[in-house]
């Protein structure tokens, strides 16, 4: 399935206050896109107004060509899922019942939970790896548990946009590649179009296909990781004096921060 | 956790544990129940009656036996604005808890009860009003006028009506109308007697043309609420969740308040405010069906009559011949309760 996410002249704000400022951008199809930037840049409120939770205060977001202020909601939720920064689920649900709530769109006054539905969220379970935490109650699990849950819910949406917001938030290193890992295998098997918000730069050039730097919500520099991310980058969206190498693993850019206590110039030179 | 190469297609199509049939057998007994407790608000009370005299007032109604006049002309009334207030009262209090993930929303929050009082007293001053039916019309009224203007003021801005505002709308028009009610009653003594008992919230004195009256209301109401469940469902995730499924948020709220309203209007239109039942039998139903509201409303519908109609046989029966009203005998009973239930199971979290 092909579809084309992009935003026309994007303003964006709350209150009185515009966050993104006159944005153009295409997201990738069938690609993992991450958007990173410093805090209050602009990117989640950017993935917000994507996913049509904020009107824009002008310019437009187009889903396959049509403002998504034009399509009904539920037409768009099955087409593009969103998974906030701090979802809350309500006291006392199961893991099966909460990935089940994913099914909303799917559903109407008439059709209630069908066999699709009961296969979404076995489908759901299984590829995040909590099919046998499906009778726990939510409050049970650990924050790694708790968050392939919620990415669980947001696979029984069936869509094939993706739009994450900072899903690594609260988990430990591990958990962080886990979670990357899986949203990868997601994009490499059923090519769903991923769009993360992260923090963490260094995953961040891992695990993007595309990249999108922004600064004072607007985007300063996008494109494949290895392209786009040098150090004059980095200094100019972070403020960040550092300097890039490539990742031993996968050869991407890695950042390594210069900081104003620990350079040990003489001893990098000795070695080289 | 070991990530699996391919998705497995549905190991399991098998239907999971559903907890479906369980709760559906426990609303059905829970409806024998109701129907029993029916029986004992219609033959319990300072005159006890018997089957065969209810029997014979409805299909063979002799006006001299004072029995039977009692059964139509107070006992069937009295229990049906008991099932129909006590119904709209609990899935009014489900969805405005529901709305507003406030575990401790009830009608109050939206200035309903203010409304109501207010108006009452403007037209017991004003225009002279002194009936029960005038009562009904001018409390539906006040409830009316108080929930739209909250709703109006709490929409300001771009976000709309969100839950907080409406909070802070509510208690703001409620201050302005209990005040102008303070004021009236101060000067008015015969503004004061009626609403003093208007106030406490009673079935008693409630006569077949108080539930013809409300009655179109609030079966309509049920209906609209009765279907919040999937929508409530959704807004337990929080809003951009919901956002993000689909739901039309600013629709959603519109209905499930205009239905609340009407609701919670009818219901104190015709028994005055009734605190309590709207606030604590939706957590009573939450606490049997779980987080699901598909369970939550049916439960909430047919528990919150029994509670009602319960207290108001005991308000009978404690201090016979003499009664105690609704809204006493809830209050006393309902606050240890209430406490029980919040100590044996965390409310917090909506």
């Amino acid at each position: 399935m092909i579809h084309d996410l992009r935003a026309k002249n994007l303003i964006l704000g709350y209150a009185g206050t515009d966050i993104v400022r006159d944005l153009d951008v295409v997201i990738p199809d069938g690609r993992i896109t991450v958007i990173v930037g410093a805090n209050a840049c602009g990117k989640s409120t950017l993935l917000r107004g994507l996913a049509r939770l904020l009107k824009p205060r002008g310019g437009e977001v187009l889903l396959d060509g049509t403002s998504v202020q034009d399509l009904r909601s539920i037409d768009v939720a099955k087409v593009l899922g969103l998974l906030p920064q701090s979802p809350v689920a309500p006291d006392g649900i199961t893991v099966a019942d909460l990935v089940g709530r994913g099914r909303y769109p799917h559903q109407g006054w008439f059709r209630q939970w069908s066999t699709e539905d009961e296969r979404a969220v076995a489908e759901a379970l299984e590829a995040t790896g909590t099919a046998d935490l499906a009778d726990r109650n939510i409050a049970e699990l650990s924050g790694g548990q708790r968050q392939r849950v919620w990415v669980a819910m947001a696979l029984a949406q069936d869509t094939d946009l993706l739009l994450l917001d900072e899903p690594t938030t609260f988990l430990d290193i591990n958990h962080q590649v886990e979670l990357l890992d899986l949203l990868t295998d997601l994009n490499r098997e059923s090519g769903k179009t991923i769009v993360i918000v992260l923090h963490d730069l260094n995953l961040a050039c891992r695990y993007a296909d595309h990249i999108i730097a922004m600064k004072q919500g607007a985007i300063l520099a996008e494109g494949s990781p290895i392209d786009v991310i040098d150090a004059a980058v980095v200094t100019e969206v972070f403020g960040l004096e550092c300097e890039v190498v490539p990742d031993p693993v996968s050869g991407t850019p890695m950042i390594v921060p210069r900081g104003r206590h620990h350079a040990a110039r003489q001893r990098v030179t000795a070695a080289s | 956790m070991t990530m699996l190469e391919t998705p497995t297609p549905s190991r399991e199509t098998a239907p999971r544990h559903r907890p479906g049939a369980g709760l559906a057998a426990g609303l059905v007994l829970l409806i024998g129940v109701l129907l029993v407790v029916c029986f004992f608000s219609i033959t319990l009370g300072s005159r006890g009656v018997g089957v065969p005299t209810i029997w014979k007032a409805f299909t063979d109604f002799n006006p001299g036996s004072a029995s039977e006049t009692v059964i139509r002309e107070m006992r069937v009334p009295r229990t049906l604005i008991g099932v129909l207030a006590g119904a709209a009262l609990g899935l009014s209090g489900t969805i405005l808890q529901g709305v507003t993930r406030n575990p401790l929303a009830d009608p109050g929050i939206m200035g309903i009860n203010a409304g109501a009082a207010a108006f009452i007293v403007f037209g017991i001053m004003i225009l002279g009003v002194q009936d029960v039916i005038g009562y009904v019309w001018l409390a539906f009224a006040g409830a009316g006028v108080a929930t739209v203007v909250v709703y109006g003021v709490a929409s300001f801005g771009r976000e709309g009506a969100t839950p907080v505002k409406l909070a802070l709308a509510g208690a703001a028009v409620t201050a302005v109308l209990s005040s102008l009610t303070s004021a009236i009653v101060m000067t008015n003594v015969d503004a004061l007697n009626e609403l003093r008992f208007w106030q406490v919230g009673s079935l008693a004195g409630r006569y077949m043309p108080v539930f013809w009256q409300t009655a179109p209301f609030i079966v309509v109401g049920l209906v609209v609420a009765m279907v919040t469940g999937r929508a409530l469902n959704g807004l337990a995730l929080g809003e951009d969740l919901a956002l993000a499924l689909g739901q039309r948020l600013r629709l959603t709220r519109f209905v499930m308040f205009a239905t609340v309203a009407v609701l919670c209007g009818a219901a104190t239109a015709a028994c005055g405010p009734i605190v309590f039942v709207g606030l604590v039998v939706p957590h009573l139903a939450r606490f049997i069906c779980g987080p699901d509201y598909r369970w939550i409303l049916p439960y909430a519908l047919v528990l919150t009559p029994i509670v009602l109609l319960v207290a108001d046989i005991i308000g009978r029966v404690v201090v016979s011949p003499g009664e105690l009203q609704v809204g006493v005998v809830l209050g006393v009973f309902g606050a240890p309760a209430f406490i029980a239930l919040v100590r044996y199971r965390n409310l917090a979290e909506l």
